[in-house]
């Protein structure tokens, strides 16, 4: 069977009585109804023409039903293959009542292709066509979504492969799509309202009076209370893993729930690449096959070097491309577990249809630790404590704290830069800087003039840059504490890059890290940035609010100015208790996680709680750009930017719908 | 991306409830809600009880609070509060000699008042709302709640409360005295079924202090109250 006939069942993301069958008996579900939507709708051709309808569906499955937005009629969308080099048309009708867009996430597109409405472009309005039309510059997995609403939440997501021009650096005999998701039947703007009203209205998992008592006996009284004590004063929990859980999701591989069991076959001793995509608008997923180990060869859609692990953590929006090899003549279950272990999504990988493998437990949610809440850990005296109930999670962790040193009488240390270079806000007289910014300071006379803070708490560096490609030190905080938006500024903030996150590592098998990450081919110029940009993520749970800076995009002033061609460094610094899974559109990002010219390339990185990440950027493409939490809700309601890239003579420009 | 500026509203009957071993068998309301956004909102407290008997009476208590949310946790109230009591058996004390007090027919008494203080969430989530009251007399007062969810499982929760009232000079009219008035303590252990309805029984113990308690004593009531109760938390 050729690769492409295996698209065929890869792409047939499903099965559905009653509607339509078009997927294979193997892929049929054992319950419930789906939407399968068309196989494979790459059009080879001279120009790539593929047509897109965007309509509401039924969609449901074990007996519930909804109306999903669907592409074709599909969740997901119908899987679009392109060839690098050449140029897509791709044309999108809406049939909704209400606008729709689409985003081709990862994808570098003319400012006026990248489909967010209010930035790019007005939005697709009810009855209208509009014609995509791009040249694909890369290669890849990637996907496309709705940038309209909820839409992504109902459904309006799918697939898509760039095949590369020169030949791939590894081989492989099969490949499918492993789309991961999560579906609720609720409408989201009710979601919405429930968890404004109640932050922890879908969380199940909170620490009762039993886990208190279970902590005394682990860690004796004391030490529990004041760690009750030390979360308490902040009015924070360490069970604060996802904001919507299983509760009120279905978490889809492939559009379908666990109990369908998407199936994909292979020979014995046959290499599988499996493209794994987060499509979640809320969810992280743990990912494993037992049985077998992975190799991972692409992320965000660009080679790697080939690093080899058992389990890794799929942020949202993210792409992985791994390899697996099974050998024996038996079935392997795809187990994505929902990072705070509310639910899970699975498959199987399986020699012939209607195998199964036995599906794992999840494991007990996680329990954020000190660290995540930004507690400083370059403490003189003990090299860090730790908490009842609390994995100090990370074992490559550079501060793994010791089991038995305990929070009760700790001081908390007063803010002090922890490395000369990297002072955070301190000695930024963040009044006086209030509106230096000049609207045309790229035309200015070059980067690095400008240095300060912008209107909307941007800061803004040119001098004393560190090295590229080299991990940011640990900063104290100084300086604003972001306001009421902000709750629980993280004290110090670091690379965390290194470590698998809350919940994993703990299992005695390899999880992959982002500082295993390398590019495959390191850069033949790895130039250091210019200037260096820093925002700070911030939220409150209790009003369920989330902002950068402080500041909700809503409230938010002017974009935020880049120039054509300059060298950044984007630095995101999470003053929150929540991950967040950060995508700037039009750019690819280098990653800057301490392997210089072999940092490797994203579209979308995890920032965890009390995180400090740095990228590296060269703008190009002109026009404005989002630059967004992929946490749907968290982008809704205000955890976005506009970054404006300058023409090359330097002007700005803006285009069609961006004033909004 | 303009949901960041949706003006919501929220509804709390924190407590439908019977007090069942009270000889009036009065029924009583609490309401919290709120308008807004999230830097403005408009609160509105009603707080009520009548008796289910004939011969009984009740009180009502009502606020209209403007918020602005000025800290992570806390916002800042400031509004007004009318109380109004219908009572069987009005007292009238003089304050210093509680003995002067004497039965008189049913009748309503109303006050108004400015009414400024905090709502949010102490350290340790303590719900809290302390509020400072200026009646239309100058009479000022103090009323302080704070409550806390203890999870016994995800949906069995138990939230002791305490309320405490207190008064710099006496308003004789309604029975108050200057000082320390009333502290009452209680919990209400819920079920919820689901989040937003849950079934509760509750018991309290309102004490009486200083000229309260004896006013009040001389109508026949005692220093301490013991209430079992029952009832509802519903939310939208
Ligand atoms: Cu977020």
């Amino acid at each position: 069977m050729t690769r492409r006939r295996f698209l065929h069942a890869a792409g047939a993301l499903g099965a559905l009585a009653g509607l339509r069958r078009l997927a294979p008996a193997s892929v049929s579900p054992a319950n419930g109804s789906q939407l399968i939507p068309d196989v494979e709708t790459r059009v080879v051709g001279s120009n790539n023409r593929v047509e897109l309808v965007i309509d509401r569906t039924p969609f449901g499955f074990g007996g519930r039903r909804g109306i999903a937005t669907t592409i074709n009629g599909s969740v997901p969308g119908p899987l679009l293959r392109f060839r690098e080099g050449e140029r897509a048309a791709i044309h999108v009708t809406n049939r909704l009542r209400e606008d729709t867009s689409i985003h081709w996430h990862g994808l570098l597109v003319p400012n006026a292709m990248d489909g967010v409405p209010g930035v790019n472009f007005p939005g697709i309005h009810p009855g209208q066509t509009f014609v995509y039309e791009f040249p694909l510059r890369q290669y890849g997995t990637y996907w496309y979504h709705s940038h309209s609403g909820f839409q992504e939440q109902l459904g309006h997501y799918g697939p898509l492969i760039i095949d590369p021009i020169e030949p791939e650096p590894f081989q492989y005999d099969r490949e499918y799509v492993v789309m991961l998701s999560d579906w609720s039947f609720e409408n989201p703007l009710k979601i919405l309202d429930n968890i404004k009203k109640q932050g922890s209205y879908y969380n199940f998992q909170r620490r009762t009076v039993g886990d208190f008592f279970r902590d005394v006996d682990r860690a004796g009284l004391r030490a529990t209370i004041a760690d009750r004590w030390e979360w308490g004063k902040m009015r924070m929990s360490p069970i604060d893993i996802a904001d919507v859980t299983g509760s009120t999701y279905t978490y889809l591989l492939n559009g379908l729930p666990p109990a369908s069991n998407w199936t994909g076959l292979f020979r014995p001793g046959e290499r599988v690449r499996l493209r794994f995509i987060n499509a979640g608008a809320g969810s992280y997923f743990d990912v494993r096959i037992p049985g077998l180990e992975m190799t991972l060869v692409q992320a965000s859609g660009q080679h790697v070097q080939p690093v080899t692990f058992d389990e890794f953590r799929i942020e949202i929006a993210q792409t992985f491309d791994v390899i697996v090899q099974p050998t024996e003549d038996r079935a392997y279950t795809i187990f994505a577990e929902s990072m705070d272990r509310s639910g899970h999504a699975r498959g199987t990988l399986a020699p012939r249809a209607g195998m199964s493998a036995e599906v794992p437990k999840r494991r007990p949610r996680p329990t954020l630790g000190m660290m995540d809440m930004g507690m400083a850990m370059s403490m003189g005296g003990h090299g860090g404590m730790s908490m009842p109930g609390m994995d100090m999670s990370g074992t490559q962790a550079p501060a793994k704290p010791s089991a038995d040193a305990s929070m009760a009488g700790m001081d908390m240390p007063t803010p002090k830069p922890a490395a000369p270079a990297a002072s955070g806000h301190a000695g930024h007289d963040m009044g006086s800087m209030r509106g230096m910014v000049t609207p045309d300071m790229a035309s200015s006379g070059g980067a690095g003039v400008f240095e300060g803070t912008l209107r909307d708490g941007t800061i803004i560096r040119a001098s004393n840059l560190r090295a590229p490609g080299t991990i940011p030190e640990p900063v104290m905080h100084a300086g604003s504490t972001h306001g009421s938006a902000s709750a629980g500024t993280a004290m110090e903030t670091r690379s965390r890059l290194s470590e698998p996150g809350a919940g994993l590592g703990e299992d005695g098998w390899r999880v992959l890290v982002w500082t295993d990450v390398k590019r495959l081919t390191p850069a033949a110029t790895f130039e250091a940035p210019a200037r260096e940009i820093e925002l700070h993520l911030t939220g409150n749970m209790e009003r369920y609010m989330w902002s950068i800076n402080g500041i909700k995009y809503s409230d938010a002033p002017d974009p935020i100015p880049l120039k054509h061609g300059e060298r950044i460094r984007l630095t995101i610094v999470n003053d929150s208790m929540m991950a967040h899974p950060m995508h700037l559109h039009g750019v690819f990002m280098e990653l800057e996680n301490g392997h210089g010219p072999e940092c490797p390339y994203v579209h979308t990185i995890n920032v965890k709680p009390a995180e400090r990440v740095s990228l590296l950027a060269t703008p190009v493409d002109p026009g404005p750009w989002a630059f967004h939490c992929h946490v749907l809700l968290h982008m809704d309601l205000g955890m976005f930017r506009v970054f404006q890239v300058s023409e090359p003579d330097g002007t700005m420009t803006t285009s069609e719908g961006a004033a909004v | 991306m303009d949901l960041d500026r949706v003006i919501r509203t929220f509804v709390l009957a924190e407590q439908l409830e019977v007090h069942a071993n009270q000889p009036e068998r009065p029924v009583d309301v609490e309401l919290v809600s709120w308008i807004g956004g999230d830097y403005r909102r408009l609160f509105l407290r009603v707080q009520g009880e009548q008796s289910t008997r004939r011969s009984g009476g009740g009180e009502m208590q009502g606020d209209v609070l403007y918020g602005r949310f000025i800290a992570p946790y806390w916002s800042v109230v400031a509004g007004a509060r009318v109380d109004t009591r219908l009572r069987k058996d009005v007292v009238s004390v003089d304050g210093e000699n509680p003995s002067n007090g004497r039965r008189a027919p049913s009748a309503r008494s109303t006050r108004g008042m400015i009414a400024v203080g905090f709502v949010g969430l102490a350290p340790g989530w303590f719900e809290l709302e302390p509020t400072l009251l200026v009646s239309d007399k100058g009479d000022v007062s103090l009323d302080l709640q704070s409550s806390f969810d203890l999870l016994l499982t995800q949906r069995l929760i138990v939230q002791p409360w305490v309320e405490i009232n207190a008064a710099v000079q006496a308003v004789p009219e309604i029975g108050v005295g200057s000082g320390l008035n009333d502290v009452e303590v209680g919990a209400r252990m819920r079920y919820e079924i689901r989040r937003k309805f849950a079934p509760y029984l509750g018991v309290s113990l309102l004490r009486r202090t200083g000229v309260t308690a004896a006013t009040t004593h001389n109508l026949g009531e005692r220093r301490s109250v013991g209430t079992i109760m029952a009832g509802l938390r519903i939310w939208r």
